[in-house]
């Protein structure tokens, strides 16, 4: 019995001692972890969660926030609170499409300029430079603009910004995987290029990939918001934050704050979120200057 | 002498290709991507007598490389085409109406980013590992996540809206523009000597320049921070201690003096990002700058504005980024032998 006890408190101070050695990049990783799980729990369970229907009136406008209506309503009488867990699905549909259609087009652009040189890789590496040096949200305003409204037109254009950085850090990952020995031992066993790209450079360079993802997630979620409180996001009854903003700021002058100032908040929360996840994440993976 | 013309010259060679790129990116996202400019700008409705006639107008009947071709050559003599509505100006004399609101936006904001980011990210590699080291790398972050529209929205409310303080929206108050010498108005009302329009200059730059001016300061904070630690840690600044300099002397005259050129070299690298938040701060504030110029043509459907604004940009940020490059390595010998 006595032995049971000891253990237990041994296990109990391990526990704080272990907490106490906690560092900044713990905390920072939990709050993030913590915002971000919300926001997904919010997407997944919008239905259970969102008290009223998102798109329909409930009660009457501009509402301001009560028992009934938490943030109150807007300027047709439609639910706040509402629109805005529905809005997360959007939000977060619209930066894991993103992120795909980046990733699908730098993976192997990076890939193959990586791994083949040359002027083919100059050219390449001069082209996502030059993308890179452009203000990301002026490129996917032009891409917004030519392509019009939709949940895919507006994922392309997030998506274009990013595929210089999934370029950049897939080629710099191929450049070291190459000069490995593996790597030589398979050339001289008389593998082909495509063997070697798919079964030896590919697995090596994939771990990278949830680094830029977590890096550019926040991004895509301001872009996003961005494009639509300028007015090129989806078309008017979907729940979206930046949407919900633009109509808020409408009414701000008027004393109406609550519309602009929840969904504003949502978005700031989120960005946030996934900053401090993929900082954290980061931090600890790759510890750099600190000592 | 000539090493730095040599760095010139050299550095202009790889600005060219980066100019021709982004313009052809101009050009190809208008054109090849799916969507007719001509039916965009007509809507879909339009009888087919009228989109030829556009069609033709904007040249846009054309084989694709001639329309390209066209499109180069034009740009090489600032030709950026004429506006589709109201009196069809040049599109350049518009932008160049549009562009010192813009640059007066951006300057008052990178001067509020520097001070904020020295500050703030000296006081952090100072105190590196201490509480107050990981509140402001907290603040690097969160003033990363201020969407510019909501923070500049609840900066409108409190302080124009709620208290009354300062003004939400536009320049100046109307009929207070100073007569236009630059475009720039602080600087035109000090130059005429009006001083009710430079204080309702001032007044309106408040609210947009500090939202600007937060959000831009946390990249600030961190390029700081992290170049402040690694001087600190530098021989001449333990032989500064040593020979018992007070640590104020040595964090800023020593370390920060050395440390200025590279790290204003970096703060000016980020004005892409500057830019692209001042499309949102205009439109938050009705700024009339180019921002607002760009959405407003968007939505009258103008395309040669819309095309002429990005192209515009494209060339402002390459030759920005160029001046910068060059002024560092005017003042830093070593960058011209890399």
């Amino acid at each position: 019995m006595a032995r049971f006890e000891l253990t237990i408190s041994r296990h109990i101070a391990r526990f704080f001692a272990r907490r106490a050695k906690w560092g900044a990049e713990h905390y920072i990783t939990a709050t993030g972890a913590i915002l971000v799980s919300t926001i997904i729990i919010m997407a997944i369970f919008a239905p259970w969660i969102a008290p009223y229907d998102p798109i329909r009136p409930v009660g009457d406008p501009l509402t301001p926030p009560c028992r009934e209506y938490i943030f109150g309503t807007d300027s047709i009488g439609r639910d706040v609170f509402s629109r805005i867990v529905y809005g997360s699905r959007i939000a977060l549909q619209i930066m894991i499409l993103a992120a795909m259609m980046s990733l699908a087009v730098g993976l192997p652009l990076g890939l193959i300029s990586g791994y083949v040189g040359g002027p083919l890789d100059r050219a390449l590496s001069l082209i996502m430079d030059s993308l890179y040096a452009f203000p990301g949200l002026i490129l996917a305003i032009a891409i917004a603009y030519a392509l019009g409204p939709g949940v895919i037109n507006i994922s392309a254009s997030i998506a274009v910004i990013y595929i210089p950085t999934y370029f950049r850090m897939i080629r710099a990952e191929v450049l070291s995987v190459r000069e490995s020995l593996y790597v030589e031992a398979a050339k001289g066993l008389g593998a082909d290029t495509k063997t070697i790209l798919f079964k030896y450079v590919l697995p090596n360079v994939l771990p990278s990939v949830p680094v830029v993802f977590s890096l550019n997630a926040a991004d895509a979620i301001l872009t996003e918001a961005g494009l639509s409180f300028l007015g090129l996001g989806l078309p008017a009854p979907t729940p979206d934050w930046g949407f919900d903003l633009r109509s808020g700021y409408l009414y701000m002058p008027a004393g109406y704050w609550w519309i602009a100032t929840f969904s504003g908040l949502m978005i700031v929360l989120s960005t946030l979120g996934f900053s401090l996840l993929g900082e954290g994440i980061n931090e600890i993976l790759n510890p750099r200057l600190e000592r | 002498m000539s090493s730095l013309r040599v760095y010139i010259a050299s550095r202009l060679l790889t600005a060219i290709p980066m100019v021709l790129i982004l313009l052809t990116v101009v050009f190809v996202v208008l054109r090849i991507l799916p969507g007719d400019p001509v039916v965009a700008i007509v809507g879909g409705h339009a009888p087919p007598e009228v989109i030829e006639t556009l069609r033709r107008r904007l040249g846009l009947d054309k084989p694709l490389h001639l329309q390209y071709l066209d499109y180069l050559w034009k740009l090489m003599r600032g030709d950026l085409g004429k506006s589709l509505i109201w009196g069809q100006r040049p599109v350049i004399d518009e932008l160049m109406e549009r562009f010192p609101a813009t640059l007066e936006l951006s300057i008052f904001s990178f001067i509020i980013a520097v001070l904020i980011g020295i500050f703030t990210g000296v006081k952090s590699a100072r105190n590196f590992g201490k509480p107050i080291d990981h509140a402001i790398r907290v603040y690097g972050i969160v003033t990363y996540a201020l969407f510019i529209p909501w923070f500049g929205m609840m900066l409108q409310f409190i302080f124009g809206v709620y208290l009354r303080w300062l003004p939400i929206s536009g320049r100046a108050d109307p009929f207070m523009e100073p007569e236009r010498i630059t475009g720039l108005y602080v600087l035109d009302s000090i130059l005429t000597l009006d001083f009710p329009a430079l204080i309702s200059a001032l007044r309106h730059l408040v609210l947009p320049s500090i939202t600007l001016g937060i959000y831009i300061s946390g990249i600030f904070t961190r390029i700081v921070r992290s170049h402040m630690i690694e001087v600190l840690r530098m021989d001449y600044i333990r032989a500064a201690r040593a020979r018992g300099i007070p640590e104020g002397r040595v964090v800023y005259r020593h370390a920060l003096k050395n440390a200025f050129v590279p790290l204003l070299t970096m703060m000016g690298l980020q004005f892409a990002l500057l830019l692209a938040g001042a499309v949102l701060t205009e439109t938050t504030f009705s700024w009339p700058g180019m921002g607002t110029y760009l959405l407003e043509r968007i939505l009258y459907r103008d395309f040669p504005a819309v095309q002429g604004a990005i192209v515009f940009i494209a060339i402002i940020i390459i030759l920005i980024n160029l001046l910068v490059d060059i002024t560092y390595a005017y003042l830093d010998p070593r960058i011209r032998l890399r």
